[in-house]
């Protein structure tokens, strides 16, 4: 009788950790659902551990030589399934019900916010606990910390006033970036400040509103489309001058990943040089 | 009350509407804006195309319901009967899932259209004997299959091509271009109704049926087939312009055929300048009730539609 109590209460204590949420370190094959996160996987050096990616994983290039696992944030259960994989990592957009398969069969999901620097910081903190790299997330906290520190302390020491942006994430229907989206976060530490204040998020806005805010430049994240052609967009002053900028790499600014200080130190370059030619080829006109 | 009454009467309301949606929209502009350094504003200018497209999409739509209603002798016939919004939609969402909307801006109207019409002319040449119920059952069938094959494409799309489709389909008649758009939709439209008045004594009799029309010198089953093609192309223009709008092409003609009568001389008219007085206010209130975020015009058509719509069953059921 005594053993089976012994034997019941060892078990009742394996059961109660096994189910508690403290978080454990994850031995084995990881599989990332968002791009974001498989870029930081692989700055905190454990791309040995990445089993598969989504097929939105593009960078850095030798993660398209691992199989996919899924669209982002859309897993494909019997893959996953079928290469066992000790944890899966993604942005919150999973359907509950995918993420809660996964953990039946033994999976670790771990599936949180990726929009802003605030959540980049808890993910590299997460990371580094659960791939067994404290130090290189440490480091990389200090890294963000100081590019950030950085780029406001030019922004201070500038005084210039932010030129007012519209981001141009998809031109028909029109949607922009809102006030609490990455790109208001990028563009604030290049030195520009949103048009769209009121709304959140990616909100679908009217052409009137944007000729009434008549932003200084329009950055272009719409990859592919074309504005020249769309007559509707003529009207814009930025449109009508030029003032438009397409970003060297969009998916550096759009993924809050470790590429996302130098996609800003990039915009900001890219300001510069667009404002300067402009100055220059506008003071040439006697 | 006479015709000419009755044109005048709906003209005012329409120029009214018209005259509204260049003063009120998502900002405030005095008079003193409206020409800035001998130049129109560009608001003003948007506003201008807007509400033109919002007229002649409106003014199709309520003749092409009103076709639609005559010849399937149904008051709850719309527009898109014969497949047109199933076609048009697979057609944009095809050109903007697949990519081909980075050819242009006028690449996804053209797709729409391209849909719209490939669908309608699927409906008459699945149809063999060319009744105004079969061609209605074989429209439900082709765009039942569309809507499914659109549902298909959605599902495989991307999320910013999911909303351009989802944004699409909901309608807008923000971004439509006045000389490759709608230009030729207005030249549309007045061939049409030209056409219709002209024909209006057979529309007339052909509310009573083929077999009376036909006892009454129309050869009923053409003039079916021409006129159904003729709404339907109405239909698929405006679809291509400004999305699938929803309602105006329903209750429009319904309520204007309740007010004055069911002699299409006389209400082809006035439908047309209702539609299109109800479409422009329907877009100032999307673009004045949200002035960034704007309300799709196919929403605020349906919220006044409906409620309108039933007040008007009810109170006729009343009466009776």
């Amino acid at each position: 009788m005594r053993r089976l109590f012994s034997f019941l209460f060892l078990l009742t204590v394996l059961l109660l950790a096994a189910c508690s949420d403290e978080q454990k370190t994850a031995p084995g094959g990881v599989v990332s659902l968002s791009p974001a996160l498989t870029e930081l996987i692989c700055h905190l050096g454990r791309e040995d551990r990445l089993v598969a990616r989504s097929t939105a994983c593009d960078w850095p290039e030798s993660v398209k030589s691992l199989p996919t696992a899924g669209d982002f944030a859309e897993p494909e259960l019997e893959r996953i399934l079928a290469m066992k994989p000790a944890l899966v990592v993604s942005n919150e957009f999973v359907n509950p019900k995918d993420a809660d398969a996964l953990r039946q069969a033994g999976i670790a999901v771990e599936l949180h916010p990726c929009d802003g620097f605030d959540d980049y910081r808890e993910w590299v903190a997460l990371m580094g606990r659960l791939l067994e790299c404290p130090r290189e997330a440490e480091s990389e906290l200090a890294r963000a910390a100081a590019r950030i520190a950085g780029f406001e302390a030019v922004l201070k020491n500038a005084g210039k006033k932010p030129l007012r942006a519209l981001y141009v994430i998809w031109d028909s229907p029109l949607l922009t970036a809102g006030a609490d989206s990455l790109p208001d976060a990028v563009g604030r530490l290049a030195g520009l400040e949103n048009i769209v204040k009121t709304e959140k998020g990616y909100p679908s806005i009217s052409l009137e509103f944007v000729l009434k805010e008549d932003p200084d430049v329009i950055v272009w994240f719409a990859h592919g489309k074309d504005w020249k052609s769309n007559p509707s967009w003529s009207g814009i002053r930025a449109i009508r001058e030029g003032r438009v900028l397409i970003p060297r790499d969009d998916s550096a600014l759009l993924r809050p990943g470790p590429r996302i200080f130098d996609g800003i130190a990039d915009l900001k370059s890219d300001l510069e040089t667009l404002f300067s030619t402009k100055e220059s080829a506008e003071a040439a006109v006697p | 009350m006479k015709t000419a009454r009755i044109i005048l009467l709906y003209l005012f309301a329409a120029l009214a509407a018209a005259v509204c949606g260049v003063l009120f929209g998502a900002s405030r502009i005095p008079l003193s804006e409206f020409v800035q350094d001998g130049a129109l504003n560009p608001i003003v200018e948007l506003r201008i195309v807007r509400t033109a497209a919002a007229a002649v999409v409106g003014a199709s739509l309520a003749v092409s319901g009103l076709v639609f209603q005559a010849v399937l002798r149904n008051s709850l016939a719309e527009p898109f009967l014969l497949g047109v919004s199933g076609g048009a939609g697979l057609g944009a969402a095809g050109a903007i899932v697949l990519g081909f909307s980075a050819w242009g801006f006028m690449s996804v109207p053209l797709f729409a259209l391209l849909g719209a019409v490939t669908a309608n002319l699927l409906v008459f040449a699945a149809v063999r004997r060319r009744t105004a119920e079969e061609l209605l059952l074989g429209g439900v069938m082709i765009g039942t299959l569309a809507s499914s094959a659109l549902m298909v494409l959605i599902t495989f799309s991307h999320s910013h091509d999911m909303a351009g489709v989802i944004w699409w389909m909901l309608g807008s008649v923000q971004n439509v271009d006045p000389v490759r758009q709608l230009a030729p939709a207005a030249v549309l439209l007045c061939a049409a109704t030209a056409f219709l008045l002209m024909r209006a004594n057979d529309v007339d009799l052909l509310t009573f049926g083929p077999e009376y029309a036909w006892n009454h010198g129309v050869n009923a089953r053409v003039m079916t087939v021409v006129l159904l093609a003729l709404a339907s192309l109405l239909a698929a223009v405006t679809v291509s312009m400004a999305g699938i709008i929803g309602f105006c092409g329903l209750v429009v003609p319904h309520i204007v055929r309740r007010l004055h009568g069911g002699s299409h001389r006389k209400i082809l008219i006035p439908a047309a300048l209702a539609g299109a007085a109800f479409l422009m206010l329907a877009d100032i209130l999307g673009r004045v009730v949200s002035p960034v975020r704007e309300l799709p015009v196919g929403m605020v058509t349906a919220a006044i539609g409906c409620p309108v719509f039933l007040w008007l069953l009810n109170r006729s059921r009343a009466g009776s």
